[in-house]
């Protein structure tokens, strides 16, 4: 099928038919960088080089085709781009379509060009992870990471495009009219789409980069050896590690998105908040990826480990970049991103007392959603309505890849507000569950050490079988699974969770009759032992600058 | 169960799960009396919701009677995430969300008798294992919230006469009224803090900073 190369009536340019001489010269340099290994210049050129050319010639432009492009080189160079750069190429050209917001496509084009996103950035990742990766190019991490996040984006973008397309034919045909304009019939695109951005290929290509690149095996090795020693003997190309370490940042995306968050957490069994920045390198999938893994936690009622993995990554991340400060000069992805993972921490915190919190970033939470969170302590519907706010603004989009697509439950509702329905609806149930326990039952067990159930049920208000209900549930909550330090300790393995109990009240019924309940709360040590590590380091630091030798 | 037979030997065994290929001997998995398998269950629900046409409701329903069998494992929560919105709206889906919730909030003699309601009855029994593995799960619910219960709540939470409840489990000893159940971390006395283990990256920072 023919691709949107355009007629200039829908009111962009085609590709240009005559390739600007600065554009050619631009691709010309971008080549020599890459082929030189000069992966800062190539950044420049990728991040600045581009936004320049993008102003100058292409602001409501297509870039040239991939054989206008390979012409005018071979007329100025006398040579031809090779099958590495080609790759290069096509996703560049669906990065000005869809990343920059200066070009818009009608209806019909923007599916066309998702459908030819899918072979494009495909290709591009099969070539990263293939036997001889990019025909040796040298490319800068942050923009193999832009890639590969770009390509959940599109199939993400591609499944609410081609169910939105279906969804208005259906009403169309429903209603006896005419499909609206750009959403007409089109035998040659529906079958262009068909099986195309399939979730299963999607996660397949994934999961074969994850593989090739051999990340997993390197992040199981950091645990026995050590990060240095890991990161040494990885014997993998650059860019296929580069492919490997981002195909598996974006399976957790694609799993999570997908509402398969067992999936999600198991993809990320080997990983560790320490670790994890080294084999990462780009802060921004750091914190991607420990967005979607806290959160599909979080949805796994894991909060103690939700809490945990984002405390850790919240701090580190800040500590490069203070992603955390008001007017920080962070990107707005990151400071979005970590909005969200705030959020998502409040209501783990709240909900898995005792969880192990870095005190900074547990103070950032309190002051963004502090509101919430005496919401949530006061339980009743305060609490509930507290929840759903947190949750809202801690949850990403999903993807329904359905298809055919079932009519959505709710009128206009698109794919993706489906999958968050069934989502929020039931995780909301059982964290709202959560959050009345904590607020009758466990309360009342922080004020008395001993107190028998019928008391205990007076008080909460409940009859004594719904206190003894109770306290099993109070207890189920708690008793989380949790992965164990020596977990996954082969990349073959599987995660092995134990059950523990995170709370910091805890307690047990005994006595004579079996009514007698005894409970103790539990001082959380570890805030108490980093606050004296963070001291003592600043401490130093402080002598260290007031010394002579610091101040010169 | 091992993987199913893949259209490609070469994918890893969640691909080839994944396979359209892979559902007909999936489908016979879920409805088999076979043990419950994480794995299967979610990859039957993850085709169904890929490919909507192919649902077949008693798959759908036998799935969770099984992902209910192994709680606490969150089994049951991620099945009903990956079942799509509108199939929520089915009548035995809702009632077996009710039966999880009322196993996952204590309250165990209401979920015996809403099991015991005929429609929903017939859908349980079809796993022959479905009470046994439920019991076990009441019992070490109680035995991580109990050291010593009343054999009444016992009999009641297992929905069995009270002889038979008190001598469910052979770790279990009564005592007139209560049986005493064995010692667990769960309900042993705790000190006064958590565990809370320190990062390696937090100690080297601070070995670091002292040893310039």
């Amino acid at each position: 099928m023919a691709f949107a190369s355009g007629p200039s009536s829908l009111g962009f340019d085609a590709g240009a038919s005559e390739v600007p001489r600065a554009f050619v010269r631009y691709i010309e340099d971008l080549v020599k960088a890459l082929k030189s290994g000069h992966t800062a210049r190539a950044l420049n050129l990728y991040e600045n080089g581009r936004r320049e050319i993008n102003a100058e010639h292409f602001s409501k432009k297509l870039w040239p085709t991939l054989e206008q492009v390979n012409a005018a080189v071979a007329a100025s160079s006398g040579a031809r781009l090779d099958r590495g750069f080609e790759a290069v190429y096509q996703t560049l050209w669906l990065k000005h379509v869809f990343m920059t917001d200066m070009i818009t496509l009608p209806e019909k084009d923007t599916l066309s060009n998702l459908v030819r996103a899918w072979t494009s950035y495909s290709a591009f990742i099969e070539e990263c992870v293939g036997p001889s990766p990019m025909a040796g190019y040298t490319l800068p991490p942050d923009w193999v990471y832009d890639v590969v996040n770009e390509f959940v984006y599109l199939f993400q973008r591609f499944h609410e495009e081609r169910a939105a397309r279906f969804h208005r034919r259906a009403e169309a045909a429903k209603s006896g009219s005419e499909a609206p304009a750009g959403f007409e019939a089109d035998d040659a695109l529906d079958a262009a789409a068909e099986g195309v951005w399939d979730p299963r290929a999607v996660l397949a290509l994934l999961r074969r980069a994850v593989l090739t690149s051999g990340i997993n095996e390197q992040l199981a090795a950091a645990r026995t050896k050590g990060v240095r020693a890991a990161l040494a003997e990885w014997r993998a190309p650059e860019v296929t590690q580069l492919a490997g370490t981002f195909a598996l940042v974006c399976l957790v995306r694609v799993e999570a998105k997908l509402g398969d968050h067992a999936a999600a957490v198991e993809a990320a069994r080997f990983l560790s908040p320490q670790s994890s920045g080294a084999f990462l390198r780009v802060t921004r999938a750091q914190l991607s990826l420990y967005s979607y893994l806290g959160f599909s936690l979080a949805m796994l009622g894991r909060f103690h480990d939700a809490a945990r993995a984002i405390s850790s990554v919240l701090l580190l991340v800040h500590r490069a970049s203070p992603v955390l400060e008001d007017g920080a000069r962070s990107s707005r992805f990151m400071k979005k991103t970590a909005e969200k993972m705030l959020a998502l921490l409040a209501l783990c915190d709240a909900l898995s007392p005792g969880a192990p919190v870095d005190e900074l970033v547990r103070a950032k939470a309190t002051d963004r959603f502090g509101a919430k969170l005496t919401g949530i302590a006061a339980g009743g519907t305060e609490a509930e309505a507290a929840i759903a706010d947190l949750f809202t603004a801690a949850t990403p989009s999903f993807v329904d890849a359905s298809w055919p697509p079932v009519a959505p439950a709710a009128e206009g509702a698109s794919a993706g507000e489906q999958v968050f329905a069934v989502q929020s609806r039931i995780f909301l149930s059982a964290a709202q569950a959560r959050a009345a326990e904590l607020a009758g039952i466990r309360s009342l067990l922080r004020l008395y050490k001993t107190i028998d159930v019928p008391k205990l049920a007076r008080l909460a208000g409940v009859t004594e079988d719904r206190a003894r209900a109770g306290l099993v549930a109070l207890k189920l909550h708690s008793w989380q699974a949790v992965a164990s330090s020596a977990d996954a300790a082969d990349a073959a393995s599987r995660p092995a969770l134990t059950r523990a109990i995170r709370d910091s009240v805890h307690f047990v019924v005994g006595g004579e009759d079996g009514s007698m309940v005894a409970s103790s709360e539990a001082r959380v040590s570890e805030d108490a032992t980093r606050e004296l590590i963070r001291r003592t380091v600043a401490l130093k630091r402080q002598i260290g600058a007031a010394s002579p030798a610091g101040r010169a | 169960m091992a993987a199913p037979a893949a259209t490609s030997s070469a994918l890893p065994a969640e691909d080839a799960m994944l396979e359209p290929s892979a559902l007909p001997e999936l489908e016979a998995e879920v409805m088999s009396s076979n043990a419950a398998s994480e794995a299967v269950l979610r990859a039957v629900l993850k085709q169904y919701a890929f490919s909507p046409k192919v649902v077949k409701m008693e798959v759908v329903h036998r799935a969770l009677v099984k992902a209910m069998t192994l709680l606490p494992d969150e089994t049951f929560m991620q099945c009903m995430y990956l079942i799509p919105d509108t199939r929520h709206e089915d009548g035995t889906v809702a009632q077996l969300n009710n039966l999880a919730e009322l196993l996952q909030s204590g309250n165990f003699a209401q979920f015996w008798e809403l099991a015991a309601e005929p429609e929903l009855r017939s859908t349980l029994d079809s796993f022959a294992t479905f009470d046994k593995s439920i019991r076990e799960y009441v019992a070490t619910a109680l035995e991580i919230t109990y050291r010593r219960c009343p054999v009444d709540v016992i009999a009641s939470a297992l929905n069995l006469p009270a002889d038979a409840a008190a001598a469910f489990s052979p770790a279990w000893t009564r005592d007139g009224a209560v049986v005493a159940f064995p010692a667990r971390a769960e309900t042993e006395p705790r000190d006064g803090s958590l565990e809370a283990p320190i990062a390696y990256a937090d100690v080297a920072e601070l070995v670091k900073a002292l040893s310039h």
